[in-house]
């Protein structure tokens, strides 16, 4: 293929994902004069009024993160235990990793029934526990990929040093693979960062997380765009930040690695 | 204490089976049993009807109509995508592989899309198809075309939802080509070019046979993510206008949060189920014969 032809495709392939978020921004920025339109703040000035945009953040955040942790030590533990002691685990693993598959559709009925007999309807621990049924199969199925990686000649040296497992765990294999247990926990925090369907049907006031909260914008007349883009764009920047910040963990934990 | 190795395994496993079993197992027989009840959660009527839920939908004449639509729009979705992602990564691996400036880069933007949330996805589309002040009527408007009405048309509605989705979901579509063409065993592609085959030979005839089993794990990835999408359809149409663009999933979660049926909705919801299960089962062998053919390797 003729290099401008290959530069006209990828150009355009770049030009045309970029089209709806730079779209979003130019209607986030837009201000409705008596007029004319003009570029301004407003929009984003009167979402960051809002306190209810802060609550959902922190409660979208929350959610996510008490989800993400979770899942680092069960994922870790149960990864651990079917990498480092022979027996095979293969069926057992992608058993959970069709369990990822299930369609939220199926398990939001049952939680919902049980959340509201419970009184757990509309709050952050009960969403985080329901990210569980997709984030926790993937923690697994990832970080067993990683620990597989490491030889298990580190085990046996620790082991004969008179390591315990779960000291072996936490002291050696942990530190190991910590960058790329980072990047699973930064993917699954997207994941619940990004989920509607469960956050739809199970928050309402308390724990109303982020999106949900966008479909409040919808007024019979029509979506107020300049607020939803507005609020969106934050709310997109924040998966952004972390991983941004998180690269430089990421370096670090590379270099202190013990496997060299 | 001396523990043997096995049940040390046993003791790092549980936790997680536990609460898998907890959170979906349990769950998942919930919803089975619920799907055997006449239950109006507003009325709180809740009648054991064994499968009558399951015979209703069959004979509902409404539920051909989902079907219909659940099919035209997922095959239509994932079609597009898988053509576009393939032609996508055949110029990016030429571009990558000749080290052409900026290819990495590209790679980096064209992949945006993944990570935008659907719901807010779904937001830039239904801003973007509005009728008057939309993106796309807009720019038709300076060329003179009359505006159309995207996703206000029965006849036009679906498509209009294929055409955000596609847009969304092939950059994934071709990260994961990409990433498959890059594996490919570089020295079999320069023996046929050497023996003098064409490239559309070495395409055809060697490459696409080898790329077969990504190419699948892709295409039913994103069938499953297909069928389960809501986002698009709860913000843009609500399954309207009239009922064209109600698939499946979302005629599930409306009979049982918006009619309040949940033995009705647990009912559709399994059927769901059934049709990702098979799916999955397809994803799983292909996995497995990759693993396989890896061992072998």
């Amino acid at each position: 293929m003729k290099l401008p032809f290959l530069y006209a495709v990828a150009i355009l392939a770049c030009l045309l994902a970029l089209i709806p978020p730079l779209w979003a921004l130019f209607v986030s920025l837009s201000v409705q004069g008596s007029e004319t339109v003009r570029f301004g703040l407003e929009n984003y000035r009167e979402v960051l009024a809002q306190p209810q945009f802060w609550a959902c953040l922190a409660n979208s955040f929350a959610a996510a993160a008490l989800c993400t942790l979770i899942c680092v030590i069960l994922g870790s533990s149960a990864a651990y235990g079917m990498t480092r002691f022979g027996g095979n685990f293969d069926r057992l693993a992608l058993a959970i990793l069709a369990m990822r598959m299930i369609p939220s559709v199926v398990l939001v009925i049952p939680f919902y029934l049980w959340f509201r007999d419970l009184g757990l309807l509309d709050t952050v621990p009960s969403l985080a526990i329901i990210y569980l049924t997709f984030s926790l199969p993937f923690a697994i199925w990832m970080i067993r990929g990683f620990f597989a990686a490491i030889p298990i000649e580190i085990d046996e040296a620790a082991r004969l040093d008179g390591a315990s497992a779960w000291a072996i765990l936490w002291r050696v294999i942990l530190p190991i693979a910590a960058a790329p247990i980072l990047t699973t926990a930064v993917l699954i925090f997207c994941f619940c960062w990004n989920e509607f369907l469960f956050a739809l049907v199970l928050t309402d006031q308390k724990a109303l997380t982020f999106l949900p909260m966008l479909m409040r914008y919808v007024p019979p007349q029509g979506p107020l765009y300049g607020q939803i883009f507005a609020g969106s764009t934050i709310y997109f920047a924040v998966p952004i930040i972390a991983i941004a910040l998180i690269r430089r963990q990421l370096e670090g934990s590379f270099s202190t690695g013990s496997v060299k | 204490m001396f523990i043997r190795p096995r049940s040390t395994a046993f003791l790092f496993v549980a936790p997680s089976v536990a609460c898998l079993a907890g959170i979906v197992g349990y769950p998942l027989v919930q919803a089975a049993v619920t799907s055997l009840y006449r239950w109006n959660l507003i009325s709180g009527v809740k009648r054991w009807t064994g499968l009558q839920n399951y015979a209703d939908i069959l004979q509902d004449p409404e539920t051909a109509r989902v079907a219909f639509v659940t099919v035209l729009y997922t095959v239509l979705s994932v079609a597009i995508e898988l053509v576009l992602g393939f032609a996508l990564a055949l110029a990016f691996r030429e571009g990558l592989s000749k080290r052409l400036r900026g290819f990495a880069m590209f790679r980096v933007i064209v992949c945006v899309p993944i990570v935008i949330a659907p719901l807010i996805w779904a937001f830039y589309f239904r801003s973007m198809y509005s009728p008057q002040f939309g993106a796309f009527n807009s720019l038709m408007g300076w060329f003179g075309i009359a505006p159309v009405p995207w996703v206000n048309s029965p006849a036009l509605a679906l498509y209009s939802l294929v055409v955000a989705d596609a847009w969304q979901w092939t950059p994934f579509m071709f990260a994961v080509i990409l990433a498959g063409m890059q594996t490919l065993p570089g020295d079999v592609v320069e023996a046929a070019r050497v023996d003098g085959a064409s490239r559309w030979q070495v395409l055809r005839f060697i490459e696409l046979p080898l790329l077969q089993p990504i190419l699948l794990v892709a295409v039913l990835l994103r069938l499953i993510d297909a069928i389960k999408n809501i986002d698009l359809i709860i913000v843009i149409t609500k399954g309207g206008p009239g009922t064209s663009t109600e698939i499946l999933n979302f005629y599930a979660y409306r009979t049982s949060f918006q009619d309040f049926q949940v033995g009705r909705g647990a009912a559709l919801a399994m059927i769901v189920l059934g049709v990702i299960l098979g799916l999955v089962m397809l994803l799983l062998g292909t996995i497995n014969r990759l693993g396989k053919a890896e061992k072998q390797a």
